[in-house]
């Protein structure tokens, strides 16, 4: 079918327009990350231009066990802190959904905070902290300071989708003879399981990418990646740590893939079961 | 009813005093720490003394700290305004998307935060670097005589805030545009208004609260991010994070230090009043 | 109908702060009925619903299943279970689970589980969704699966809060018979909330009509509709006829005189009956005639102001010369008085229902305080 004249013209134009500005969005934000990618594959160890394929980088960072202990600590960090704010801001955010009490309003406010305030100002605070109570810096003051600023983007998520929970289904669960607990596990948390995973990426996402907390939650017994290369900057990175960045993102990408496909299939199922059920 | 009262008061409190007390430790405690520090002085060997100042806040107005000021603000108000006139098309066209195609977008804008910024930032130097890529390949075809010395300017510190923090701003504002009632604008368009009028007239003040989310969550950041400054701008361009982050770490003035963050708290506290007064949801600077 | 009582409600009263949303409430549901709490949004009935099932808890009063309270009963420990209005099926779980849900809490045997679920499936017509998910169902195939789900556990009573109240209006009918003789043939005790009068009047053995948090009337269909005692349960069942009357002389046959602002009529002759004693007089609209010529006793007069085509017969409006409005409806194929004319209207004297008016009511009260709370009681146990 022709589309019809102007309005028809106009509209192509239109989406041409929009698909050309997302495109070069996109590029903006990934120019950074082929740069890494192709870099870590040059046979220069300056990464100014291109000279020639090499797997060479990939062998060196093998042998390069700081920086791997490094990545091994972040993931530690990352994992521990997405783990604890997951679960204490899951029960805060269904505590309050369920829940008005005194008080309230307070835990709101203090959770806003971190969200709003500068990263900087909440690190120089947990720093003072960590001082005054003589807790040692390191992975452990780190986890403590991620779980902090993660719990708040973890009680958000899951209150967004609690939001559209019909509290009967609840009632429901303990009409037919389940305690709070079963109710809790057995209804409640599977439901809003979804919520539960968003809050959960966004607090991994946040805390991995983070540097500026960690750079004053950091001490003597161990430093996260980002940490690392920032010290390496003067120097001048190497390229074994383009290659890790590649690896990352590598796993990153299939990770990612995989999950997107197995929802989409999950919709795709569901849709074509509930055209069956309508019948 | 006394047993079923109490079942429900334990209920409750298993679910809250974990982030009760969390937040009351980890943040309240902090904070109020901070701001009875940043009244104090002190001595030869950087150890604060209790003795009642004013003085870490008049130091804000030596000339040296007041343009560290104004040059903070200006790379952030630089910032922000590029990451909106950025930041709303690209929301617009993410929120008019297919569903497939917007979780596809959604997926791509997130996807390089899993890669730490500091690689990414590190990236952009070997890009734009005297030595980088791009001059170059603007050499090598001839069109500059002498490599352009963008890196380690005001600029490039600007660049690379509005490269950390553009998601920030196109999320909140997708989500506002996403919400927004299609018959609005279709009663718009049948009451006679062209599409740059609806637009001005209807979408733009009806998204202004996501916008106004957006500018909470690039600009405050921005006054802050040291490591940005020190990557890109190397030590050219000095922020309010970096004053922040030598009183920490190098000249041990933590009663200064914790002044400037008092007036940080303060500026972010007035932005998000503005905000909530406009209609704001506090839970939409969280929610992503 | 003299069964046991199974579920009692004895002064129980409900604030939401300062909001008194039940009020002094004493019910009493008796084993195996269809009993209906009829009223507008807002009455109290599901707050007492809730009440019953354990999701609220009275601010006083008490409440009794088998005669044993239920104050210190979780919902999960009480007897009783719930079809809820939205249904509440568990988005995450198949027909099967959703219905073996109550079986499997308590631990019961897994071939127990499989045959009681197959059992409540083949009541409730659903054989065969047993692998679907909730949000593959009708609006219907869900009310299905949301009661087969309540009764598999066998509870003492079915508390049902609108469970038609999403469906529409075939699918609705449907359902009422559906639900009444699956009420009949478990012999289960069901109490239904509904504001749809019509529903109620269908499918209960007795109706509890509420308002603003009090008990108005409660009665079989028969007597909530043909005898209101209040004039909020004459008004929001069907539609009525109501005028205020002062009785002013008993006729033969039980009737009485009565005198209106805009004419005389008759209906049955209170007991006792006192002269100059007002009243309200109720009078269903298929109940109310007309005539060309006055009929005795009656001196109401008017002028034909609506005549309404309406499938099944004709509504007429007769306007009064006082400014009352009065609806006659005249089943179709029977001859209806034509707009502009003028007529006389009457009704049988016994189809007019008395009502108490607000001054006797308050006089009853008067009566009651004065003898004491434990005169109530033995008055009606004599």
């Amino acid at each position: 079918m022709k589309a019809p004249g102007k309005r028809g013209r106009r509209e192509r134009i239109k989406n041409s327009v929009s698909r050309i500005f997302a495109g070069l969005v996109y590029l903006f934000l990934y120019i950074p990350i082929a740069v890494v990618v192709l870099f870590s594959f040059n046979t220069s160890r300056r990464n100014i231009v291109f000279e020639g394929f090499t797997l060479n980088w990939y062998k060196e960072l093998t042998k390069n066990t700081a920086l791997l202990e490094a990545f091994r600590n972040t993931l530690i960090v990352s994992g521990t802190s997405t783990v604890i704010a997951t679960a204490v801001g899951t029960l805060a955010a269904i505590g309050m959904f369920r829940h008005k009490f005194k008080g309230r309003s307070l835990i709101d406010a203090l959770l806003y905070i971190p969200v709003v305030i500068p990263e900087i100002v909440l690190g120089i605070a947990l720093l003072s902290v960590f001082s005054i109570a003589r807790i040692p810096l390191g992975l452990g003051s780190m986890i403590l300071a991620h779980t902090t600023f993660c719990i708040p983007f973890v009680v958000f998520t899951v209150r967004a989708r609690l939001a559209g929970f019909d509290k009967s289904i609840e009632e429901a669960a303990m009409d037919l003879g389940a305690n709070r607990v079963k109710v809790l596990f057995g209804i409640t948390l599977p439901i809003i399981a979804p919520g539960i995973a968003s809050g959960a990426i966004l607090a991994f996402t946040l805390s991995i990418d983070d540097i500026v907390i960690s750079y004053f939650a950091t001490g003597p017994s161990g430093t996260t990646l980002p940490l690392k290369i920032m010290e390496q900057v003067r120097a001048g990175v190497k390229p074994d740590v383009y290659a890790l960045s590649a690896v990352i993102m590598l796993v990153t990408f299939l990770g990612v893939l995989g999950s997107q496909i197995i929802a989409y299939r999950g919709a795709k199922k569901m849709a074509l079961a509930k055209d069956k059920g309508d019948l | 009813m006394k047993r079923a009262k109490k079942k429900e008061l334990i209920s409750l409190l298993a679910m809250v005093s974990p982030v009760s007390f969390w937040m009351a430790l980890l943040i309240a405690l902090p904070l109020i720490y901070i701001l009875g520090i940043s009244f104090c002085g002190t001595d030869e060997a950087h150890n604060i003394v209790l003795s009642p100042t004013l003085r870490n806040y008049a130091r804000i107005f030596d000339p040296a700290i007041a343009g560290i000021y104004l040059n903070s603000l200006s790379v952030a108000g630089l910032a922000t305004i590029f990451a909106i006139l950025i930041g709303y098309p690209f929301a617009a066209i993410m929120a008019n998307a297919k569903p497939f195609s917007k979780t596809l977008m959604y997926v791509a804008l997130m996807l390089p935060f899993w890669t730490n910024c500091v690689i990414r930032l590190y990236a952009w130097r070997t890009i734009l670097g005297s030595n980088g890529t791009l001059n170059f390949i603007l050499l090598k075809l001839g069109l500059i005589s002498k490599p352009l010395e963008i890196m380690f300017t005001r600029g490039a510190v600007v660049l690379g805030m509005v490269y950390t923090l553009l998601p920030f701003m196109v999320m909140p504002i997708s989500t506002v545009l996403e919400k927004l009632d299609r018959g609005l604008l279709e009663a718009s368009s049948d009451l006679g208004a062209r599409p740059a009028t609806t637009f001005l007239r209807v979408t733009l003040p009806l998204s202004a609260p996501g916008v106004f989310a957006g500018v909470i969550m690039v600009f405050i950041p921005a006054l802050g991010f040291f490591f940005v400054s020190d990557l890109m701008g190397g030590g050219t361009s000095q922020l309010i994070g970096n004053l922040v982050e030598r009183q920490f770490k190098e000249s041990f003035n933590w009663p200064f230090g914790a002044a400037l963050s008092v007036l940080l708290i303060a500026a972010t506290l007035i932005l998000v009043r503005l905000y909530t007064a406009s209609g704001g949801q506090l839970d939409d600077l969280g929610a992503m | 109908m003299s069964r046991d009582p199974i579920v009692e409600l004895a002064g129980v009263n409900k604030f939401y702060g300062e909001n008194h949303v039940v009020k002094n409430l004493d019910l009493c549901v008796r084993e195996g009925e269809f009993l209906s709490m009829l009223g507008p949004s807002g009455c109290g009935k599901t707050t007492t619903l809730r009440m019953i099932a354990g999701f609220e808890r009275q601010t006083d009063g008490l409440i009794t299943v088998e005669g044993e309270s239920v104050e210190e009963k979780e919902p999960y420990e009480r007897s009783v279970n719930t079809v809820f209005q939205s249904y509440a099926l568990f988005p995450h779980m198949n027909v099967f689970d959703n219905v073996a849900y109550g079986l499997k809490v308590k631990k019961e045997s897994k071939a127990g589980i499989k045959s009681r679920v197959d059992s409540a499936l083949s009541l409730v017509r659903m054989q065969g969704y047993e692998k679907r998910r909730p949000a593959q169902l009708s609006g219907g195939q869900r009310q299905r699966i949301a009661i087969a789900r309540a009764v598999v556990n066998n509870p003492k009573v079915l508390l049902l809060d609108e469970p038609l109240g999403a469906l529409d209006m075939k699918l609705r009918r449907q359902m009422q018979l559906e639900l009444k003789n699956l009420q009949k043939s478990l012999g289960i005790t069901f109490l239904y909330v509904t504001h749809d009068q019509e529903e109620a009047l269908m499918m209960s053995d007795r109706i509890a009509v509420m308002s603003g948090g009090v008990l108005e009337q409660i009665g079989t269909p028969k007597e909530i509709y043909e005898k209101p005692r209040t004039r909020f349960a004459a008004d929001f069942i069907g539609e009525a006829n109501m005028f205020e009357a002062v009785a002013r002389e008993k006729r033969s046959g039980g009737a009485a005189l009565f005198e209106l602002e805009s004419g005389t009529i008759l209906a049955g002759a209170p007991e006792p009956f006192v002269p100059g004693e007002m009243h309200y007089i109720s009078v269903r609209p298929e109940k109310t005639l007309f005539s060309s010529a006055p009929q005795d006793g009656f001196t109401l007069h008017g002028a034909v102001i609506e005549h309404i085509y309406a499938g099944s017969g004709i509504k007429c409006v007769i306007l009064l010369p006082g400014g009352q409005e009065i609806k006659i409806n005249v089943p179709a194929g029977f001859p209806a008085p034509e707009a502009g004319s003028a007529v006389h209207v009457y009704w049988k004297p016994g189809d007019a229902a008395l009502i108490h008016s607000d001054s006797s009511a308050i006089h009853n009260t008067i009566k009651n305080v004065d003898l004491g709370k434990y005169a109530g009681v033995g008055h009606e146990e004599s």
